[in-house]
């Protein structure tokens, strides 16, 4: 990477916006540096508009968006909203939650019920923690998912018990296994409406006769346990409300809750597993963070302006140090390159994209989610992301692209060729290289450029256009854009 | 004809027919519209998934549950389809259809043979961009909302371009991606102006008449309407689509009631249970309408079978039964209407 | 055969549940009949084979291999505790753990095994975009191949001049030299691996000659890609294919045999081409699919069930039926599904063990009855 000793304002807010988004156009980056930092990280956590295509008009054009059973639909109408909103933060908190609370369609069979998960996690995602975990205790997919139907007064089922402490709040060694299960006790009788039929619908993986029918969270008082019950050292009639605001008061959450986003918002971090035997990564980030949650009354998006505030956040080894996930490399190449302002097909070549690289957006591979870092990186996924970046980015009918190759192509005459790459680097978000692979990049633009002069046939204009687009699609070919 | 302003309408349900059938046969995926033949076969347009290709064609059925097979496939070559849209049936009982992505209008003969397509992309006048809205009126012409060009125009059969009235914006007369479209017994043309929230009416040379509706829940508003039917006795029938229900008018606009779907288990969904005995028993418990807690009409309808989801086009033949078609139930709703 | 060749495994994966009962269709039992009003297979359309059972209509090809001994019919093929949802039962075939969910493939496994230092980048090639989890396994590189002829990086690069340039420029961006640090040296090292394997797999279309027509079905170039491959030999040991969809819950005659027909007419096309060039012998194929059907039928189709049929189909594969086909009396159905009573997993392993020589016990977690389907393998 670039190792000048001072970063740029412009090199730190597209880094921000790569982290607290999908990446930034040249436009919103400049128009971002000329507020400042800060004001940035404001906009990003209170966004002036939240607005993304309207649901109507997809559904119209894409009858499939509307019901949203198969994955194909609801992973494409997710893809929407990320390339087209205006507030990508909440889209990348709701991917953040998606990942820690991993819930997927493959179990739950209709993929409805995970889309309005996932809008609470649009909703409360940056908001209180409580407010937050209450909503996922009373969510049906959630509910469902950890089979917590089953959890009867007198008939515990301990897996949603269990994975509220191990998985959702504090992780392993924070607690007893006395306390799963008084856990699991508080919550018994939290189910859904008609759960014998909707759940022998997606035992038998079926929408007949009429489609599937939406779940709705119901508290059942007569099968909730009544009984006197210890949790955490608090006793009484404890019920769900009353854990998740036992558990909200813990440092082991708090700690919890910052490791997970310093993993996806700072820098890798170890698979969760091995948390309770190896410390955090930066021990300091991780005691800042959960002093904003407290100082903050829970509240994720304070933790956050905390972090990207940080020095930890703007250090030089935190830029471009991970790995994108595969929706970053496809979100982040669509922004770029436009082409989403009416409903295309070509959303659901961007959704299966993602599925090729790894990450099957509803559907992770377990309850963990996606461990993200070098997992996301294989020979055969590595040919998808390479491929999908140039081909986005190299396709001039997309009018993000348009424009670059028509700014562009004015810049590609003979001893200018590392001006151009450089003029094309800026408008991939001032993409970062390495000298080497610049220098490289560089060499391939000259050869380009000087064989225009022999291409017969073809007129001058079209034939920079091409070299153009060529520099494109390799500058995101780069092992630097794979990088976030 | 229109019925005098005290006259009052009844309307009962009769039945539903269908059952989802994503990969073909008997039943529908994703429908999006449906035409009644004066034999009373009614023909079921299922768009289907991105994916679910073979779950694309049309569907030939009666209210009866008679299941008489299906024709036309996914595909660019004659007689296929990439996104179909709309159907309408002519006096000769050829059944039009017409597809929104290829902007194409495929003609069947009443034997379901192709007899021939036509369309060419772009906005010149006689080129189609987008034709989502079919109608035949009385001299036999074809009207076609060709809703990107955001107009309405009039074909002979065979294609010829006849005339053309509308174009973008708000004003009387005017267009924001129009949908379904049909002719009333005085021979007006009715449009659903979807993204303006109204239904359009108009003279037969294509004049403004009038307008109606505005955004909204309430009684005489509407949230995207997609289609509009007038019966024989001169009712008129809006598939208020965002809203989830079918709002009834007399022939002034004067508000009759709403319907929100009440639909039961056709035999296919009969047969299909009984096959299954543990969907059977658990559906013994089942509620069917629950106490919902939330206002979203397109989230009630997911979690209440019964009711309209997306019921997206609708018709009244003329024995006035009403057929209201729902994408997400892959099923339609047939009501008896009497004035 | 003047070489011992490397043995190599086919897959053939159904998807969305092959219909057992109209596949190998025990068409003179009255149970049978009595179930499927709507769709039963009659005596007339039927492809007899032997002991009351037929084959599909859509499966004539198959009966010809079938008669030359090259067919083994794996009968009442499961799991316990069926599950009926298409992802979660495909998933326990691909990673042969039902009890939980598991994050290696078995053929992953297996590949970990046959290359142990990931020497051949094309040891495993998949014909279908992205990773079957049956080819999953940390470090394990698998080459998904859409499209045989239009494979490879930077497919996106118009002109052949052009792109070549890119793809060296490619190479050197993506050498040791450039970069500081672990991740920077993986993705480095994982990128010019890519594009060692695209290199590779792409020399294969030049190399096959052949007088085999394939049929013009969807199904056929995912076979005939194996095929160029195989001939190629490139050193790959397992091929991943796969077609459907079977969910037939509607049309499901029709639609069935349609996909039999492909499967069927381009598996004979398939078994001719490597018969003729003396390449039958090594290659085997698999065809599984995540589970059989609803016994009763539904009107015109059938739903999600449990136990199913496998097949094996070369050379080396002693034809004929393993297992016997579970009862189909209503009293002798679970939940109104046919009783399993054949694991996957003891396939699994006569296919790891005695096929591609790789210890299954690991893999399989356990021991299972084998079926000894193989020629010389003892009953």
């Amino acid at each position: 990477m670039v190792t000048s000793s001072s970063v740029s304002q412009t090199q730190l807010i597209s880094h921000l916006l790569r982290r607290a988004g999908f990446g930034g156009t040249r436009e919103e980056i400049d128009s971002f540096v000329k507020i400042g930092y800060e004001a940035t990280v404001d906009h990003l956590l209170d966004p002036p508009t939240v607005e993304s295509m309207p649901q109507d008009i997809i559904r119209r054009y894409h009858v499939d968006q509307s019901d949203l059973r198969i994955q194909p639909a609801t992973g494409s109408n997710w893809i929407y909203r990320m390339v087209t909103t205006t507030a990508p933060l909440q889209e990348k908190i709701a991917l953040f939650w998606h990942r820690v609370f991993a819930t997927g369609q493959t179990k739950l069979i209709q993929g409805k019920v995970i889309m309005t998960q996932l809008q609470m996690f649009r909703d409360l995602g940056l908001g209180n923690y409580r407010d937050l975990l209450l909503g996922l205790s009373r969510d049906p997919a959630m509910l469902m998912w950890l089979d917590n139907q089953d959890n009867h007064n007198g008939a515990i089922n301990e897996n949603y018990g269990r994975e509220i402490l191990e998985l959702f709040s504090m992780g392993v060694g924070n607690y007893t296994e006395k306390d799963i299960y008084e856990c699991s006790r508080a919550f018994t009788g939290w189910t859904i409406a008609n759960e014998p039929y909707n759940a022998q619908k997606m035992r038998n993986n079926t929408a007949r006769p009429y489609g599937y029918i939406g779940w709705q969270f119901r508290y059942d008082d007569s099968d909730h346990d009544h009984g006197d019950k210890e949790f955490l050292g608090e006793k009484g009639d404890l019920n769900g409300e009353d854990i998740v605001d036992i558990i909200c008061k813990q440092r082991a959450t708090a700690r919890f809750i910052a490791r997970h986003l310093y993993h996806a918002f700072v820098s890798d971090e170890l698979p969760v597993p091995q948390w309770p035997h190896i410390g955090p990564r930066d021990p300091e980030a991780i005691e800042i963070m959960a002093d904003a949650y407290f100082k903050s009354g829970y509240s994720i998006g304070e933790m956050l302006r905390a972090t990207f505030n940080s020095d930890f956040f703007k250090a030089e080894a935190a830029r471009n140090a991970r790995i994108k996930s595969p929706v970053e490399v496809v979100v982040g190449s669509l922004r770029l390159a436009g082409g989403y302002e009416w409903p295309t097909w070509d959303v659901y070549d961007a959704n299966a994209s993602c599925g090729f690289m790894g990450q099957s957006l509803l559907a992770p591979p377990s309850v963990e989610g996606w461990q993200g870092g070098e997992d996301w990186v294989s020979t055969g996924s590595m040919m998808q992301r390479v491929n999908y970046a140039s081909k986005v980015l190299g396709d001039a009918e997309r009018p993000g692209v348009r424009t670059m190759v028509e700014e562009l192509s004015r810049e590609v005459k003979p001893g200018n060729a590392a001006a151009l790459v450089d003029a094309c680097l800026e408008r991939l978000g001032y993409l970062e290289l390495e000298a080497a692979t610049r220098q490289e990049i560089v060499d391939f633009a000259a050869d380009q450029v000087g064989g225009l002069s022999g291409s017969a046939g073809e007129s001058k204009n079209f034939a920079a256009e091409r070299v153009v687009v060529s520099i494109l699609q390799l500058a995101v070919a780069t092992r630097e854009f794979q990088m976030a | 004809m229109t019925t005098s302003a005290s006259s009052s309408i009844d309307i009962k349900y009769l039945t539903t027919v269908g059952f989802t059938a994503d990969f073909g046969g008997r039943g529908f995926h994703l429908p999006t519209d449906l035409a009644v033949r004066s034999d009373g076969h009614v023909f079921v347009m299922s768009r289907s998934s991105h994916t679910a290709t073979p779950g694309l064609r049309i569907g030939e059925c009666d209210i009866d549950h008679e299941f008489y097979g299906e024709f036309g496939s996914h595909g660019r070559g004659e007689g296929q389809f990439i996104r179909p849209s709309a159907l309408a049936v002519d006096s000769r009982n050829h059944l039009f259809a017409a597809d929104d992505e290829l902007n194409r209008i495929t003609e069947f003969d009443a034997k379901n043979n192709l007899v021939q397509t036509w369309g060419v992309t772009g906005d010149a006048p006689g080129q189609l961009n987008g034709p989502s809205g079919l109608a035949f009126d009385r001299e036999g012409h074809l009207l076609v909302v060709d809703h990107m060009n955001h107009r309405v125009q009039k074909f002979t059969s065979n294609g010829e371009y006849i005339t053309q009235f509308g174009s973008q914006g708000h004003r009387r007369g005017q267009f924001n991606y129009p949908w379904g479209i049909c002719i009333g017994p005085d021979g007006r043309v009715y449009v659903a102006d979807w993204r303006n929230d109204r239904i359009q009416c108009f003279a037969p040379d294509g004049e403004f008449v009038c307008l109606f509706g505005e955004s909204g829940n309430g009684e005489g508003q509407f949230n995207r309407p997609s289609d509009v039917a007038v019966g024989p006795d001169g009712f008129i029938y809006v598939a208020d689509w965002m809203n989830q229900r079918v709002q009834v008018f007399d022939s002034e606009w004067r508000f009759q009631q709403s319907l929100r779907g009440q639909a039961t288990l056709s035999p296919w969904a009969t047969e299909y249970l009984a096959a299954n005995a543990d969907e059977q028993r658990a559906r013994e418990s089942f509620q069917p309408v629950i106490e919902v807690d939330t206002d979203d009409p397109h989230e009630v309808s997911a979690r209440i079978e019964s009711y309209f989801w997306d019921p997206v086009a609708i018709e009244v033949d003329e024995e006035g039964r009403l057929y209201v078609l729902e994408t997400n139930r892959h099923r339609f709703q047939v009501y008896e209407t009497r004035s | 055969m003047a070489e011992k060749r490397d043995k190599v495994l086919v897959v053939i994966q159904l998807s969305g549940g092959n219909d057992y009962l109209n596949c190998v269709v025990p068409y003179e039992n009255g149970h049978y009949k009595d179930a499927r009003p709507n769709l039963k297979i009659t005596d007339d359309r039927v492809i007899p084979l032997d002991n009351g059972l037929g084959l599909n209509p859509g499966m004539g090809p198959v009966k010809d291999l079938y008669d030359r001994g090259k067919v083994a019919i794996m009968h009442g093929i499961g799991y316990p505790e069926p599950n009926r949802s298409h992802f979660r039962s495909m998933d326990i075939w691909h990673t042969a753990e039902p009890t939980k969910v598991g994050d290696k493939g078995w053929l992953g496994q297996a590949v970990q095994e046959l290359d142990p230092n990931g020497e051949n980048v094309v040891t495993a090639v998949n014909f279908s975009n992205g990773l079957p989890r049956a080819l999953a396994a940390p470090g394990v590189p698998v080459a998904s191949v859409g499209d045989l002829n239009n494979y490879g990086l930077l497919t996106g690069i118009d002109g052949q001049q052009q792109r070549e340039k890119a793809l060296s420029t490619f190479n050197r961006i993506y050498s040791p030299a450039i970069g500081s640090g672990a991740v920077m040296d993986y993705l480095g090292k994982t990128g010019q691996d890519a594009l060692r394997g695209a290199e590779i797999l792409s020399t294969a279309p030049g190399k096959y000659h052949s007088n085999v027509e394939y049929p013009d079905n969807p199904f056929a170039s995912s076979l005939k890609g194996v095929a160029q491959v195989h001939m190629a030999d490139l050193g790959t040991r397992v091929f991943y294919t796969q077609y459907g969809s079977f969910d037939t819950h509607a049309d499901e005659v029709k639609t069935q045999e349609r996909l039999w027909h492909h499967i069927s007419d381009s598996l004979a096309a398939f078994y001719q081409d490597l018969e003729e060039a003396g390449r039958s012998e090594e290659v085997m194929v698999l065809m599984f699919s995540e589970f059989g059907r609803r016994v009763k039928d539904n009107g015109t189709g059938t739903d999600h069930g449990s136990g199913g049929v496998s097949f094996l189909v070369g050379d080396q594969v002693k034809g004929g039926h393993y297992n016997e086909y579970p009862e189909i009396e209503t009293s002798a159905l679970v939940e109104g599904d046919l009783r399993f009573n054949n694991d996957f997993r003891g396939l699994y392993t006569d296919i790891l063990e005695d096929w591609l020589s790789v210890d299954a016990k690991p893999i399989v977690q356990g021991q299972y009855e084998k079926n000894r389907p193989f020629v010389g393998s003892t009953n």
